[in-house]
């Protein structure tokens, strides 16, 4: 290998996403601009990054750029959806649509091969984006996009801590403070990433602790002593810091006293990381203790390759139900329980045989309900209406509430057979209420019932996602209205379940 | 081996628990005699698999779930199951199946790739794409050899294909350019992708950004994936299972 080409491989690695920055992208006059721009919005998004700003949302990222098409003058004959095209060219590679990574090819001077490389600009900040509340995805700089940022400042690329603090010290001697504080603001974000990562490698080694051996054995144990020496000599060296910035004003201006908190902050974070990494080193050697065998056993099968490439793509299963053999397993199970309907049928029946036998009047009633065959939803809506707006109040509702319920109403219920079916297809089965309003569950009465429910009045939508369930109240009388004996039963609304 | 009744106690103490909450974390004390004695955790195995489930042990927690043959409990699979009991909406359902899996062959990366498994997110459009690219595969596979499939898989295959074709991406024209909410519906790719991905995020396996139509993968899934097809004992159970032939049609 000529060895000019010594490294070449990291070189091209890390040019590459600078190269590509703002290529291909379809912006009309603004592509001239493009690749300044995005490295405003980098600066942008590493400041708010450094304050703890979580307004780094693809909506903030579209703000942030128009802000700058304007600071530059540039924004006047500019679209929105130019700007919109911009971002989504620095969140991905190519459409939107599909969210793919930039690629890029380099020369590996060891293998003496093209090989790829994939990388983001922007990707996910996990702890900020919240998703288990629904949120949307909040975007932190990637460590090309950070590089970028560091390269245009001539910043060495081995960024040791020890280093920068000697750098800082020189700054502060020349009086030189903003700058001094700038490069402190690069030490922390520098020193903040190496957190995070410090920190999700405790997490993954939690998980898998297969990796503490996986890291390309960067043992960390038999550099105990080397690394708890630096960080001793880089904490001295923030005494020293403080120490050169108090010698050199005796009068204390404000510039002087922002770049004294500076320092102190920096200094806590160093300490933070000081302890995370100490803290895992600690653990690693827990884990190797309490799982020694995690750390021998390799399997070699996994989903991809043996059931899907293997099988699936291959020839298929023999039969389309052996899907469900596959997926199965993914998921848990709980218990289910069927009313009999023949309970609840024999005691609505038994009464209705003797009424029968008494009026005239009940006779009519009773043969009308039983002859009706086009269900009349509105009138059945009209009956439930009432029940779940209590239900949606108090979460509960008894039908031993109707006990006392006037003639003419009782008629009512008695005229629908299907609004009192549905008292006992709630107590069949518990139901989970998912998408309300779509055509999936059209031979589910309960769920037609709440769909009409919904076409009325639009808060009966807040029932998405709750699940209803039914029990006999205990210590409860059957409700007995003329032509009907019915259980007394008890709805009750819930949260759906969620982890 | 012979357990004590205070043993078959605290083995059927996690079990009922587990089957009410689905998943227990390990730290919590009822699992305790679980780790500690090995009697418990047997008896607690026999006791599941009576119930044609698994008990699975993660790193960090227990899970309870169904047997690829099935079990005497429902799953949120089954319930979603009744929904297309039809013979006509039998094709939507072996479809949603389809793309089930097509999302965990995403998302199952390398072992050693899983320091970054976290940033395996995919798009609605992305599993459409590859959805898309399987049934192509597999359409010309049918009209290159006759019989290549089984008779029952390449009707289904079939019907998955006129599922696919007869339905559009997404919605048409105004309906898509808001970002409304994703619904499931059998109307379009991204509706049947949404059945799906719903499925999987009411059993707590993944997240779903909606205004992004973007998936993301939870560790509870990926300790799933670990625990139930990874494992080669495991592995072998279930391609025995889907290999023998079947003589019999229809539910199995």
């Amino acid at each position: 290998m000529n060895e000019r080409l010594e490294g070449f491989g990291e070189r091209v690695k890390r040019l590459n996403p600078l190269w590509l920055l703002g290529r291909g992208m379809q912006l009309g006059n603004l592509g001239d601009y493009a690749q300044m721009v995005i490295l405003a919005l980098f600066l942008e998004i590493f400041y708010r990054e450094l304050d703890g700003n979580l307004n780094r949302r693809r909506q903030d990222l579209i703000e942030i750029v128009t802000a700058i098409l304007k600071d530059m003058q540039l924004l006047d004959p500019i679209e929105q959806d130019q700007i919109e095209r911009l971002v989504d060219g620095v969140l991905w590679s190519g459409s939107s649509d599909f969210q793919q990574p930039f690629t890029s090819i380099y020369f590996n001077e060891k293998n003496e091969t093209m090989e790829t490389h994939a990388f983001r600009y922007l990707k996910e900040d996990r702890n900020a984006s919240q998703w288990e509340k629904g949120g949307r995805t909040v975007y932190q700089l990637s460590d090309e996009s950070l590089e970028i940022l560091f390269m245009s400042r001539e910043i060495l690329q081995e960024l040791e801590i020890g280093i920068e603090q000697l750098y800082v010290q020189q700054l502060i001697k020349r009086g030189n403070f903003h700058k001094a504080k700038q490069r402190l603001d690069d030490l922390m974000a520098r020193v903040k990433r190496l957190i995070q990562s410090e920190q999700k490698y405790q997490v993954d080694i939690r998980r898998n602790p297969k990796l503490i051996f996986q890291q390309g054995t960067n043992l960390r144990n038999n550099r105990e002593k080397e690394i708890k020496a630096q960080f001793q000599e880089e904490k001295a060296r923030f005494d020293e810091l403080t120490y050169t910035l108090n010698r050199h004003q005796s009068t204390h201006t404000e510039e002087h006293r922002r770049l004294f908190e500076k320092i102190e902050q920096t200094r806590q974070m160093h300490d933070q990381l000081a302890k995370v990494v100490l803290e895992n080193m600690a653990l690693e050697l827990e884990l190797r203790v309490k799982f020694p065998h995690l750390f021998w056993m390799r399997s070699r099968v996994n989903f991809r390759q043996q059931i899907y490439e293997d099988i699936l793509l291959k020839k298929g299963v023999l039969h389309p139900d052996l899907m469900e053999a596959i997926l199965l397993p993914l998921f848990s199970v709980h218990p289910d329980f069927i009313f009999p309907l023949d309970w609840a049928w024999e005691e609505q029946q038994s009464e209705n045989m003797e009424e029968v036998l008494e009026e005239e009047v009940e006779q009519e009633v009773i043969e009308e309900t039983y002859q009706q065959r086009i269900v009349d939803w509105k009138s059945i809506v009209d009956l439930w209406q009432p029940i779940i707006d209590q239900l949606m109040e108090d979460g509960h509702f008894s039908l031993s509430d109707l006990r006392q319920l006037p003639m003419e109403e009782q008629e009512r219920w008695l005229k629908q057979k299907e609004a009192i079916d549905l008292w006992i297809l709630f107590y069949n089965k518990a139901i989970t209420i998912t998408d309300l309003g779509s055509q999936l569950n059209e031979h589910d009465e309960r769920i037609i019932m709440l769909n009409h429910l919904v076409e009325r009045d639009s808060k009966y939508r807040t029932l998405e996602g709750k699940r209803l369930y039914t029990v006999i109240e205990p210590d409860t009388e059957m409700i007995r209205w003329k032509g009907l004996v019915i259980t007394p039963f008890q709805l009750i609304l819930e949260e759906g379940i969620e982890r | 081996m012979s357990y004590t009744v205070e043993q078959m106690q605290q083995a059927s103490i996690i079990f009922f628990q587990l089957l009410k909450r689905k998943t227990i974390e390990l730290k919590e004390n009822l699992v305790q005699p679980y780790l500690e004695i090995e009697e418990v955790r047997d008896a607690l195995h026999v006791i599941a698999a009576e119930a044609g489930t698994e008990v699975l042990q993660t790193p960090e927690r227990l899970h309870l779930l169904s047997r690829a043959q099935g079990s005497i409990f429902a799953s949120s699979f089954t319930q979603m199951k009744r929904n297309y009991s039809q013979l006509e909406t039998k094709k939507y359902f072996y479809t949603i199946n389809l793309i089930i899996l097509v999302f965990l062959a995403e998302i199952d990366v390398e072992d050693f790739g899983r320091l970054y498994w976290e940033n395996s997110s995919i798009s609605y459009y992305q599993l459409e794409k590859q959805v898309y690219t399987v049934l192509e595969r597999w359409k010309k596979e049918q009209e290159v050899s006759e019989g290549w499939f089984s008779a029952d898989w390449a009707i289904a295959v079939d019907d998955m294909i006129e599922v696919w074709e007869n339905t559009p991406v997404d919605e048409e024209g105004e309906a898509r350019e808001r970002e409304s909410k994703l619904t499931s519906s059998r109307k379009t790719h991204i509706g049947l992708i949404h059945t799906a991905m719903r499925l999987l995020k009411d059993e707590n396996l993944v997240y779903i950004v909606e205004e992004e139509k973007r998936v993301i993968p939870r560790v509870e899934l990926y300790e799933r994936l670990e625990g139930v097809y990874h494992n080669q004992t495991r592995y072998q159970e279930m391609k025995n299972l889907i290999e023998r032939t079947l003589k019999q049609g229809g539910e199995s």
